[in-house]
């Protein structure tokens, strides 16, 4: 746009001078033979001078007033733009912050009561289990016990019936004394009397010990198949603990991972913003273009009134004085604080803006 | 307590941009609108150091800076002009003044920091 105005202007400044020009000193016409714009000796002249005057006055101030104007609009919404990206990239800052610290947070707390609560629970599970074995020890005892005692009647038995056998041994020899043996023929009676009841005795206690040991037996054996039951139970709890946390930490770390990338890519735009909040800086560049451009206008308004100052209706050609566009060029280069506007002043041409450049002193 | 760093630009913008670079980094900004707007911010506080346009209303950066250089309080605070101006004459100017660096815009943040990193007061 600023191309197109200062080639405009130039265009009008270059149409005014000339007519200008042609038309002071003896009042020749351009060195082209051009007349004036209606082909007469003057009015025509006048009448041009006059449009080229309320150009001046009023058309330029108004381009004037847009480039000033969209300079200003262009200034404040690029610095809401910067405001509203400078919060965004703020905003990400502190997510990105209270995220990481959440979560790595939350997983270590949750794992660690998880752990401990499961683990209570398993380990009364295991107490339990440790105190069904020490019965089963227990019951083991009492039938190593109880064995013993059987082998203990049965030798009560056997002592009973050697007795018997010895007991009547004595009472055949007592009766083949005769008479003198028949005291101890009643010894050896009573003898195999009380060995015959130690026979029975041994056998009563025999059977008691062999339903004791049935007893002890079919206790022993219900408790061991509780026991591997239980056994199972733990290893099958134990194996559902390990499988929830595994679950657990699935969850997290699909939840862990989530909010990695999820950080990643916050971290990733708020770079690309910062990164384009950089961008914003041609604000300040194309501005100050501008207003060096809306200051040159006003000065050509100002050169121009200058030559017409007193207006086209009073005065004759010979009153208007040339329009200075080299000094107006000149004026405007002086302007200039940047090596692209040089540029472009010299080449006519758009240039890309350079590269930063930092000097120490 | 971060360091404190005085922007000045008439330029909104680059205000707010030069800002979000270095709070980013850890430093605490104030900014002035133009010279004389930030000759009123030197005010005793203890600036660690000055960023400073070159073109600005009321009062441009050069003379801001030979201003600022004449307070007992920031005679050595170090200044870097952060301006359009590439010419020559305008630096040897800044450097004249009493500037340690000039940085043409656009800035880039790295290059910023690091001149920052070097120049700011401990």
């Amino acid at each position: 746009m600023t191309y197109v105005l200062v080639a405009i202007l130039a265009a009008l400044a270059a149409g005014a001078t000339g007519y200008a020009l042609g038309s002071v000193g003896n009042g020749r016409r351009r060195s082209g033979g051009r007349v004036g714009p209606n082909g007469d000796d003057g009015s025509g002249l006048m009448e041009y001078v006059e449009t080229v005057g309320q150009f001046g006055r009023f058309v330029a101030p108004v381009w004037s007033a847009h480039v000033e104007s969209s300079r200003l609009q262009m200034e404040q919404a690029v610095s809401e733009l910067v405001t509203t990206f400078g919060g965004i990239v703020q905003l990400l800052d502190v997510a990105l912050s209270s995220s990481r610290v959440a979560v790595s947070d939350s997983n270590s707390d949750l794992f660690r009561t998880s752990r401990e609560r499961l683990g209570e629970v398993v380990g009364a599970l295991d107490s339990a289990l440790e105190s069904k074995r020490r019965n089963l020890d227990g019951l083991r005892v009492l039938l190593n016990l109880n064995d013993e005692m059987k082998k203990m009647t049965t030798e009560v038995t056997r002592i009973a019936g050697q007795t018997h056998l010895l007991a009547l041994n004595a009472a055949i020899e007592a009766e083949r004394v005769g008479a003198a043996g028949s005291a101890f023929g009643v010894v050896a009676l009573e003898v195999r009397q009380l060995a015959d009841l130690s026979g029975t005795t041994g056998q009563r206690i025999g059977q008691m010990a062999e339903e004791v040991s049935q007893a002890i037996t079919a206790t022993f054996s219900l408790a061991e198949t509780d026991a591997r039951r239980e056994e199972s139970m733990v290893a099958d709890a134990n194996q559902r603990v390990q499988s929830v946390l595994d679950d657990l930490h699935g969850l997290v770390s699909t939840l862990q991972s989530a909010s990695d990338d999820l950080g990643h890519t916050a971290g990733d735009i708020k770079d690309q913003i910062a990164a384009s909040l950089v961008q914003f800086q041609f604000q300040d560049r194309i501005g100050q273009t501008l207003e060096h451009l809306r200051g040159n206008i006003d000065q050509f308004c100002e050169q121009l009134e200058g030559c017409l100052q007193t207006g086209p209706q009073a005065m004759g050609p010979q009153e208007i004085g040339p329009l200075d566009w080299s000094g107006l060029l000149e004026s405007l280069k002086s302007t200039y604080t940047m090596v692209e506007e040089h540029q472009v002043h010299d080449s006519g041409a758009p240039v890309v803006a350079r590269e930063s450049e930092i000097t120490f002193f | 307590m971060g360091k404190t760093i005085l922007i000045v630009d008439d330029s909104a913008s680059v205000r707010q941009v030069v800002g979000i670079a270095l709070r980013g980094a850890g430093y605490d900004v104030i900014e002035g609108v133009d010279g004389a707007d930030a000759l009123t911010k030197l005010n005793g506080q203890k600036i660690h150091l000055i960023i400073s346009d070159v073109n600005m209303p009321r009062m441009d950066g050069i003379t801001f800076v030979k201003e600022a250089k004449k307070l007992p309080a920031y005679k050595f605070t170090p200044i870097i002009m952060l301006t359009t101006e590439s010419e020559e004459k305008k630096k040897l100017e800044g450097q004249a003044a009493g500037a340690k660096a000039w940085v043409v815009k656009p800035f880039q943040p790295d290059q910023m920091l690091a001149a920052v990193s070097k120049l700011i007061l401990p």
